[in-house]
């Protein structure tokens, strides 16, 4: 699995007038791609200040006091505010609690949907050059000192053709959305005959004849080209007459329009269908074949196309470049090897020196510096998944080494203010000596793993390589055009199960149902294509009914997408269906962290038990195991269990030093006491052992 | 059958209507009738915005009822003029001057019901609201919020006061120390707390609670319901428990009833209606609960109700009695399949 997401040891705190209120302590886990992880607990355990944290809206106030939070080869908590311009709503997107405050009450929904669709465009455009042109010049030096030749005129090429196929695609994406466009008309008209609205239809057919000059494409309508424009033709001379009609006559006097529309209908909706062309390698062709055919007597036939012209590439330019790609990247590969290997030398001579017993200031910077350079050229650039521990040490190995400076400084100051003074007992030497081995230790496993692990085989990187250019290429230039972006709103729209969506576009977010809102913030989150989408309690303002239709919605949408969900809620019955892994957060820790599974038939700590049998569920009769008390107050948070004065399982080490993450198994771990070995055995709560085994009991009678 | 049904009737609804916004507009009550037996709880289920906490708010006179009367303890409270009005303009219009006459004595009647029993005075019936933030006043302390009842009922005696304001912080898990304080000062279980303990220092007999828990953590949420059960058995109370988390509902009221779109849909024993619902739109809901259980979470099949295909339109529904104390909104052929289905 590939991992998507990696908060390492984060910590927040908030300034606040009465003291430092610490509302994230020290938390770790980790997403896979197309994977769930639901983040449980009651109001300021710190769930709603992580989700913000990885998108980068923290409160004024806030404080971050270390810790990772790693997406994409970069730590989002030391990148700048234009680098999350970028990745905010665009990779990362997130849904709010409230869908009435996250809508612009006095903007149309079509406008809020299509709004960041037409701004992202061009960035994305201006990204994707940049990266082509770093991508293919990295690629074209390693090629050139492996000895391969002709490599600037084959990246010529591979540049000349792919922007000739782009052209093609984008002609058929844009053809393909008319048609889109064109059916809703067509539905939007067949309602208004029903309706007898005469002049109405005659200015929604002149809009659809406007469109249907636009729907043309060699490879989408080509069998019904004549038909569509006969039919055209048809239904502007029915509508001509229909609509001159006064609405008192004009029922039953749309019937043959109603039919032509509907017969053009039929046509519209065949359009796609058939196999997609593959115009990767049909730009190739229509490129470099001297007496290439049309497009329209291609059209003929398209998967036969297909094969013709994927053969027509392989022989001719692909399969040889694809050799040369590959030496690039062995080339490539061999020398950040090189550099790897002395990073661990480095790393090695690092430890030692900070294992000694004087750490001299000057001496550690110029070391600093020297690590800092070897891991920085030992980053194979040309890794199309980026490695993330190499490319965050950097910002991670000089805070730490910024800290310690700052803490030596205040060491050697003879007199201290008052603020300094509290700083000073505050700080434990030792730990700030640890923290800066930990980067150096991380990624020295790092690279002897990948060592370890390291498989010579280039072909499939190759691939890779050229689909990711193409994918670049692909970027560079697409455009989106307001009608465009309409198009694609709508359709995003029915696909988070808006019906009537045409209508609904021109409406304001008051004409919503609450779930309905709720909808059209998943539909605006999705509009960018993310990565990873935060849900901050997005069914928590919404009755049942609805909670579970949109939480069926976004297991859907995880599914089509391939999306990495972060779910965070209070409720463990919502989560039981949404998530693969959880984390149960309390006071600004994670006490309990793992598999679905585990967590409900085998849970744990305290809290998850108490969690468990504080709600009632269908069959519940006996009173409620309430957790007493109310959560400690994080300003100056207890200094063992912080869940050990509501915890009736409490032992005299629960107040007095915090548990440890305890193995439970290799996905399952837990912070409590109760699973130190010496430990005295304890029974779960009565009411929580029934129900699992109610729950086992039922699952068995149903696989029966 | 429910054990409180040879119990006395305390609350009384008849045909209530609640209309907002003149002839055409939402009808958020739509004839609604039900009793409440003394010492039961009555959980109000249905999604936002199907006229439960409106229902809630008529009774207790925050709203001034549209139709329908409204019974406490045997004693009219409260009649709804509006629609009277209009029967007797038709009667008028239709030339019916016997049946005019009548309705006019009937208007006369009912605006003096309505002004005897005003919200100020109905000590007996008290309300707990859903928001424990919004519903306290910032600039009163505790004891004044908690006394506010006794002022408006003119009682004046310090000593009294202050000994009854001790005695139900004291029920409702707070300490004494706690009256001078203001509510910005309390977490939000402890806040929900007050506004209990606000509802019962009249010695009410009724309380109806709008959404008392849905505000607050899970955690406290436990130790709010257990409260009330604990409240309950002390002062005998009978609860009006308007929710939307079927499972608490469940948990904690003997009967319920199942609203949408202004309408009572269905109205039966707890144990009753989960194990036979009839009314599909009770199917959809009571199969959209989420259950803490992976494996039966991946099984369940969510029921969807659509009005105009799952129910029979041919005639006007009525509430009809499919078995002994289960009612169900359906037409005569509905209710012959319902009984069918529940012998079955």
């Amino acid at each position: 699995m590939e991992k998507i997401l990696d908060i390492k040891n984060l910590r927040i705190s908030f300034r606040t007038n009465n003291g430092r209120v610490k509302a994230v302590r020290d938390i770790s886990f980790d997403l896979n791609k197309g994977e769930t992880i639901a983040v449980v607990g009651e109001s300021g355990s710190g769930k709603s200040v992580t989700a913000r944290a990885i998108m980068g809206i923290l409160a004024p106030n806030a404080i971050v006091e270390g810790g990772e939070i790693i997406y994409d080869g970069k730590d989002l908590m030391k990148i700048s505010e234009e680098e999350f311009h970028k990745l905010r709503g665009n990779r990362v997107s997130m849904i709010f609690q409230d869908p009435l405050s996250s809508l612009n009450p006095i903007v149309r929904i079509g406008k809020q949907l299509t709004e960041a669709m037409i701004l992202n465009g061009k960035s994305t455009q201006k990204d994707a050059k940049e990266i082509f042109k770093k991508m293919t010049a990295l690629l074209s030096e390693c090629m050139t000192a492996v000895g391969v030749k002709n490599v600037s005129a084959n990246i010529e090429t591979l540049k000349k053709f792919i922007e000739v196929s782009n052209k093609c695609e984008r002609a058929y994406n844009e053809a393909e959305e008319k048609i889109i466009d064109a059916v809703s008309h067509i539905e939007g008209i067949l309602i208004d005959i029903a309706g007898d609205n005469t002049k109405e239809v005659g200015k929604a057919v002149s809009e659809l004849l406007k469109i249907l000059t636009k729907v043309y494409n060699p490879f989408l309508v080509h069998e019904n080209d004549e038909k569509i424009a006969s039919l055209s033709v048809k239904i502007k001379g029915l509508a001509g007459k229909y609509s001159k009609l006064p609405k008192e006559d004009a029922k039953g006097q749309g019937e043959e329009l109603k039919d032509a529309l509907e017969e053009l209908k039929v046509y519209l909706d065949k359009a796609n269908e058939g196999d997609a062309p593959n115009f990767f390698t049909l730009g190739y062709y229509l490129t470099f074949e001297k007496d290439a055919k049309t497009e329209a007597e291609l059209s003929s036939d398209v998967s036969a196309m297909n094969k013709m012209t994927r053969k027509y590439l392989d022989d001719n330019f692909m399969t040889a470049f694809l050799k040369d790609i590959e030496k690039g990247l062995e080339y490539a590969d061999k020398k950040s090897n090189e550099q790897k290997k002395e990073v661990l030398t480095v790393a090695e001579d690092m430890l030692q020196f900070l294992n000694g017993d004087t750490i001299d200031i000057k001496t550690l910077l110029t070391k600093e510096k020297a690590i800092i350079k070897e891991v920085e050229e030992s980053i194979n650039r040309l890794d199309i998944v980026k490695d993330s521990v190499a490319y965050t040490f950097k910002s991670a190995f000089s805070a730490a080494v910024e800290t310690y400076v700052e803490a030596m400084k205040l060491k050697d100051k003879k007199k201290l203010n008052r603020h300094e003074q509290s700083i000073f007992d505050n700080t434990d030497y030792n730990l700030i000596v640890e923290n800066m081995k930990i980067p150096v230790l991380r990624i020295k496993e790092d690279y002897e793993k990948k060592f370890a692990n390291a498989d010579n085989k280039w072909d499939d990187d190759a691939v890779a390589m050229v689909d990711y250019l193409k994918e670049q290429a692909a970027k560079m230039v697409y455009k989106v055009s307001r009608a465009m972006a309409k198009a694609r709103a709508i359709k995003l729209m029915e696909e988070v199960g808006i019906p009537d969506a045409r209508k609904r576009y021109k409406q304001y977010p008051f004409e919503f149902s609450g779930g309905m809102r709720q909808r059209i913030v998943i539909a605006i989150a999705l509009s960018a294509n993310p990565d990873i989408l935060i849900c901050d309690e997005p069914t928590t303002a919404l009755d049942v009914t609805i909670q579970s239709q949109i939480l069926e919605l976004i297991n859907r949408l995880k599914e089509q997408r391939k999306l990495s969900v972060v779910f965070i809620t209070h409720d463990l019955g919502v989560v039981a269906n949404m998530a693969d892994k959880i984390a149960v957060m309390y006071a600004g820790k994670v006490v309990e962290y793992g598999k679905v599974d585990e967590i409900f038939y085998d849970p744990k700590h305290p809290y998850t038990w108490a969690l468990l049998s504080s709600m009632p569920d269908l069959y519940t009769k006996e009173k409620l195991e309430a957790i007493p008390g109310t959560p400690p107050n994080m300003i100056h948070p207890p200094k063992g269990d912080a869940f050990a004065a509501r915890n009736k399982y409490a032992m005299k080490i629960d107040f007095e030093q915090q548990p440890p993450m305890f193995k439970v198994t290799d996905t399952h771990y837990a912070a409590t006491w109760l699973l130190h070995p010496n430990a005295p055995k304890v029974e779960l709560p009565a009411i929580v052992t029934e129900r699992i085994a109610r729950m086992k009991r039922m699952e068995a009678e149903s696989n029966e | 059958m429910s054990k409180f049904d040879n119990a006395e009737v305390l609350l009384d609804v008849q045909h209530l209507k609640q209309y907002f916004g003149g002839r055409r507009g939402v009808k958020a009550v739509d004839d609604v009738s039900f009793k409440i037996h003394k010492g039961e709880v009555l959980g109000v289920v249905g999604e936002s915005g199907c006229g439960k906490t409106t229902t809630g708010r008529t009774i207790i006179k925050i709203y001034e009822a549209t139709g329908g009367k409204v019974f406490f303890g045997g004693e009219c409270i409260s009649v709804g003029i509006q629609e009277l009005k209009e029967q007797y303009k038709n009667a008028k219009k239709e030339g019916n001057a016997e049946e005019a006459k009548k309705i006019a004595a009937e208007i006369a009647e009912g605006k003096k019901i309505n002004k005897t029993h005003t919200s100020r005075n109905i000590n007996k019936m008290q309300m707990i609201f859903q928001d424990p933030v919004a519903s306290l006043n910032p600039r009163m302390t505790v004891r004044e919020i908690i006394a506010e009842g006794f002022a408006i009922r003119g009682i004046k005696d310090k000593e009294y006061i202050n000994k009854r304001v001790y005695e139900v912080l004291d029920l409702v898990g707070l300490v004494p120390e706690h009256a001078d304080r203001y509510p910005h000062e309390f977490s939000g279980g402890q806040r929900q707390r007050i506004g209990i303990a606000r509802a019962i220092i009249l010695e009410p007999e009724l309380i109806i609670a709008d959404e008392p828990i849905s505000a607050l953590d899970v955690s406290i949420q436990a130790q709010v319901i257990n409260l009330l059960n604990e409240l309950r058995n002390k002062m005998g109370l009978t609860i009006m428990f308007i929710a939307h988390d079927l499972s608490v509902v469940k948990y904690f009221s003997d009967r319920i009833a199942v609203m949408y779109f202004g309408k009572l849909v269905e109205l039966a024993d707890a144990d009753e209606l989960f194990e036979n619902p009839c009314h599909p739109y009770t199917k959809s809901l009571l199969s959209a609960i989420p259950v803490p259980d992976p494996h039966y979470e991946k099984r369940r099949k969510r029921v969807i109700y659509t009005p105009e295909f799952d129910s029979d339109r041919s005639e006007v529904s009525e509430l009809r009695e499919v078995t002994p104390g289960h009612f169900v909104l359906c037409t005569s052929k509905e209710f012959e399949r319902f009984q069918s289905e529940i012998n079955k």
